[in-house]
């Protein structure tokens, strides 16, 4: 970093290296807190996250394996095609991290809450360059390296790899990742310095999501799954050759592959393995060395800028005032408050309305894939297939509707932040306001699952009665779902939160996801099983009275646990909203 | 006289900690009551408990004769509250967070009409009215919540460090708004604070808190007297509250 930039950025009293482990210090023994002392329940929760983690990295590592094994049927093009998808999953890999480190970099560097205390501390701005960038840099690619991990264990498996392969995998992984780290926080500082830091997240948040929205339609129009049936492979063929050029001497993603490809059995490129590790490292090295420069000319100057604030930026609400009035029409005024505020500010804030892009083009690949399937086409074994199919609609309708709920209703509460105070001293009972929650997103969510589950149905040309059932089960379930997700919402809020999108990440999400997935198995379950015998017989008066009690029993106790997920978390939820002071008040005071 | 904040034997307990023990206290209607103390003495839980944003471990809160436990929506809608940090929501317009308050406390649209503008220009936030709340700075976050907090026209008034964030002409303001409530609109108003002018110009009665406890309740002369000092009130609170003395600091920096 230049005299002249530290001299703008204040006195430097500290050797730089003293400085940057005084100012990663905190977070270290923060960490080393969290395990020393995790706290009431701390350990259980571990634990489970732990397992969770782990049964996902199986099912990645499973599903990995199968998609290698099935390419490697086809001998000749097998290999290429796996070479091929190692190359995708380093671009995958690095685009997610280059992304999230880019929006992490803006608040870390520009718009987190100890920048005060830091910038006015007698450490150089170098040390707090390099100090937050290492924070950022993990903070962003533990994400990307975890999932990449079990994929290449993958590779590592299906190649009969031996251990120095193993070995190699991170050595690549880590210039790798970390180069595209660096490349991001340089791009944060030239941002801010041509936009304020908040616009800027806001505005590559919502680019972020346009552009994995409109990668992922791509992706699902290009129908890769044909890929894995090896007699498409004639067609994918020719496809393949004209993309069998030389790699590209500018793409890092295929130095990894060329440095690690010969440790898989296949045949080492123009150089050798070890030189292509050199020239990754060597390449990320200079890389740092140039980002160090552009913060030593731009982080002062941008931070500064990014302390400007916002141009004034006048609210005009036309529409807003029109609801506003037809919901005054409709609710005790105390709830319109609520619906109110929560309505403008799910749409002022782009952190929250632009992840209904993301569910907008989900729901579209959703029914594409079920419009391009035709099971009447099949030879054999239509039916059972309609019926299996009508089953994982539901299945699937069921998760959407459950990931709809963790995004928005379970985030609900912990969405009033620290202007929690405000409801807690209102005349109006924590009850009403948790049913004003349920109620307010209930709707939503409650439409697009009944939306999925009929034009699945319709396009898979599935059997009134299964329709009909897939419908009434959709119909009781998303309230259930709904209350459950408020419920445990009010359990484990986080009004402290600087991102509302990670709440559901964490213990309360991971609670929430196990449970409603069991409980929407087991209504499937329970309601699949009359319908089926009543399609299968073609009517109840054909049942013996013990077949259709048996009936009536499987349906009541579905219907019972959607009473129980809507009412009970509800209560609990409740309970805690009001008894859970204490952990409410330590947020607090730790900020 | 008519007692509008009545609190019984309020405790609150943070595991083993005490950190409100066996306060009892009421303040009339037009009485400022001062409360004084200490950081960590135990103000802003007190004071979060009576505005109802905090349960008590033990103790009773009335409020105008209503018990916040048992009735507490009729109890807060009594209450204008202002903490001493001011979050809001920073998506919302000035105008439409006294819009949110308005509803909230079911205010007549009529009185939101009439007085919020004045609201708004006696808090010098008329020209910002429009404006998002994230582009407000921190003392005029402060000011928007005293507005809404009076908007509704408040018996009680609960206030947690109200010039903190203020500059001297804003400060000064607030303190002629209280008095003129106190004395004209018969507003019973709960102060926390530890600046000492502030509390020796605006208060009727003043308690001191310290580790919990309610050390000393009275009139300024009442303390004086109390205290056996014939100085200011700096020179009770800090023998109320063992503050450091000319001799301990020697001790230390020696």
């Amino acid at each position: 970093m230049s005299r002249a930039a530290t001299a703008v950025a204040g006195p430097s009293a500290k050797p730089f290296m003293g400085g940057f482990w005084v100012l990663l210090r905190p977070h270290l023994i923060g960490l080393a807190n969290i395990v020393r002392r995790p706290g009431k329940g701390g350990r259980t929760r571990a634990l489970l996250v732990g397992l969770f983690s782990l049964v996902v990295w199986l099912l990645v590592f499973l599903f990995a394996v199968r998609v290698l094994q099935n390419m490697m049927t086809a001998d000749v093009l097998g290999g290429v095609l796996a070479r091929r998808f190692m190359g995708l999953l380093w671009i995958a890999g690095i685009s997610l991290l280059m992304f999230s480190t880019l929006i992490s970099s803006l608040s870390s560097f520009f718009l987190a809450r100890d920048l005060d205390l830091i910038m006015a501390a007698p450490v150089s701005l170098e040390s707090i360059f390099w100090a937050r960038s290492a924070r950022t840099l993990v903070a962003s690619a533990w994400m990307p390296a975890a999932f990449l991990l079990p994929v290449f264990v993958a590779y590592g498996y299906v190649f009969k790899a031996s251990a120095i392969y193993y070995l190699m995998a991170p050595l690549v992984a880590v210039p790798l990742l970390a180069g595209a780290g660096f490349l991001s926080q340089a791009a944060s500082f030239l941002l801010v310095n041509l936009l304020p830091a908040r616009r800027a997240r806001e505005i590559m948040g919502l680019l972020a999501i346009i552009g994995f929205c409109l990668l992922y339609l791509a992706f699902r129009l290009m129908r890769p799954e044909d890929l894995l049936s090896p007699d498409n492979f004639v067609s994918a063929a020719a496809y393949l050759a004209s993309l069998n050029s030389p790699t590209s001497l500018f793409n890092p993603a295929e130095w990894a592959v060329e440095a690690l490809w010969p440790y898989l059995g296949g045949h080492p490129g123009q150089m050798s393995s070890a030189a292509w590790l050199a020239l990754l490292w060597s390449t990320a090295a200079a890389i740092a060395v140039l980002t160090s420069y552009v913060a030593a000319f731009l982080y002062w100057p941008a931070y500064n800028k990014s302390l400007e604030g916002a141009a004034r930026r006048r609210v005009a609400g036309p529409v807003m005032r029109l609801a506003a009035g037809f919901l005054g029409l409709m609710m005790k005024p105390e709830r319109r408050a609520i619906v109110i505020k929560d309505l403008k500010t799910f749409f002022r804030d782009q952190t929250q309305w632009s992840q209904l892009l993301l569910l907008a083009a989900l729901m579209a690949a959703y029914l594409y894939n079920f419009s391009i399937l035709n099971l009447r086409l099949l030879p054999v074994g239509g039916d059972f297939l309609e019926r299996a199919f009508a089953l994982l609609n539901l299945g699937l309708v069921a998760l959407v509707a459950a990931t709809l709920a963790l995004r928005f209703a379970f985030t609900s509460i912990s969405s009033e932040g620290f202007s929690y105070w405000i409801i807690k001293s209102a005349p109006m009972s924590l009850r009403d306001f948790m049913w004003i929650k349920f109620w307010f997103w209930l709707p939503p969510i409650w439409v697009v699952s009944m939306a999925l589950v009929f034009f699945g149905n319709y396009y898979l040309g599935t059997n009134k009665t299964m329709q009909i059932s897939a419908a009434v089960v959709t119909a009781a379930l998303v309230p259930g779902l709904c209350g459950l997700a408020v419920g445990l919402g009010a359990r484990f809020p986080s009004f402290s939160t600087e991102n509302l999108a990670q709440t559901p990440t964490g213990y309360g999400g991971l609670i929430y996801m196990v449970t409603s997935s069991l409980a929407s198995i087991s209504v499937i379950a329970l309601t699949a099983w009359p319908s089926i015998t009543l399609i299968n017989i073609g009517g109840y008066h054909r049942l013996s009275a013990s077949r259709i009690i048996l009936n009536v029993a499987m349906i009541l106790a579905a219907a019972l646990i959607c009473r129980q997920l809507l009412v009970m978390p509800m209560r609990q939820g409740l309970k805690a909203l009001t008894e859970g002071d204490e952990e409410r008040r330590e947020d607090e005071e730790n900020v | 006289m008519n007692s509008m904040i009545d609190i019984r034997h309020l405790s609150k307990h943070y595991n083993r900690h005490k950190a409100v023990d066996e306060v009892s206290l009421t303040v009339s209607a037009g009485e400022v009551f001062g409360f004084l103390g200490p950081n960590g003495a135990g103000k802003t839980t007190t004071i979060r408990m009576v505005a109802g944003a905090l349960a008590p471990t033990s103790g009773e809160i009335f409020l105008g004769g209503l018990n916040l436990a048992k009735n507490p929506r009729d109890a807060k809608s009594l209450v204008g509250y202002i903490p001493d940090r001011p979050f809001l929501y920073e998506k919302l317009s000035a105008w439409e967070f006294l819009e949110f308050l308005a509803d909230l406390h079911a205010t007549p649209k009529k009185d939101l009409q009439s007085r919020g503008p004045a609201m708004l220009e006696l808090f010098e936030l008329i020209d910002w009215r429009d404006e998002l709340i994230e582009n407000f700075s921190h003392g005029m976050k402060q000011r928007l919540i005293m507005a809404g907090a009076l908007l509704p026209k408040p018996r009680i008034l609960v206030v947690d460090e109200p010039i903190v964030g203020l500059d001297p002409r804003g400060a000064k303001l607030v303190m002629d708004i209280f008095r003129h409530l106190a004395e004209r609109e018969n507003v019973a108003i709960l102060v926390s604070t530890h600046t000492m002018s502030l509390a020796s110009r605006l208060c009727d009665r003043i308690g001191i808190i310290y580790k919990g406890r309610l050390k000393a309740v009275g009139t300024e002369g009442e303390l004086k007297a109390g205290a056996g000092e014939d100085g200011g009130l700096e020179d009770i609170f800090l023998k109320l509250t063992d503050g450091a003395t000319p001799q301990t600091l020697e001790g230390v920096f020696s």
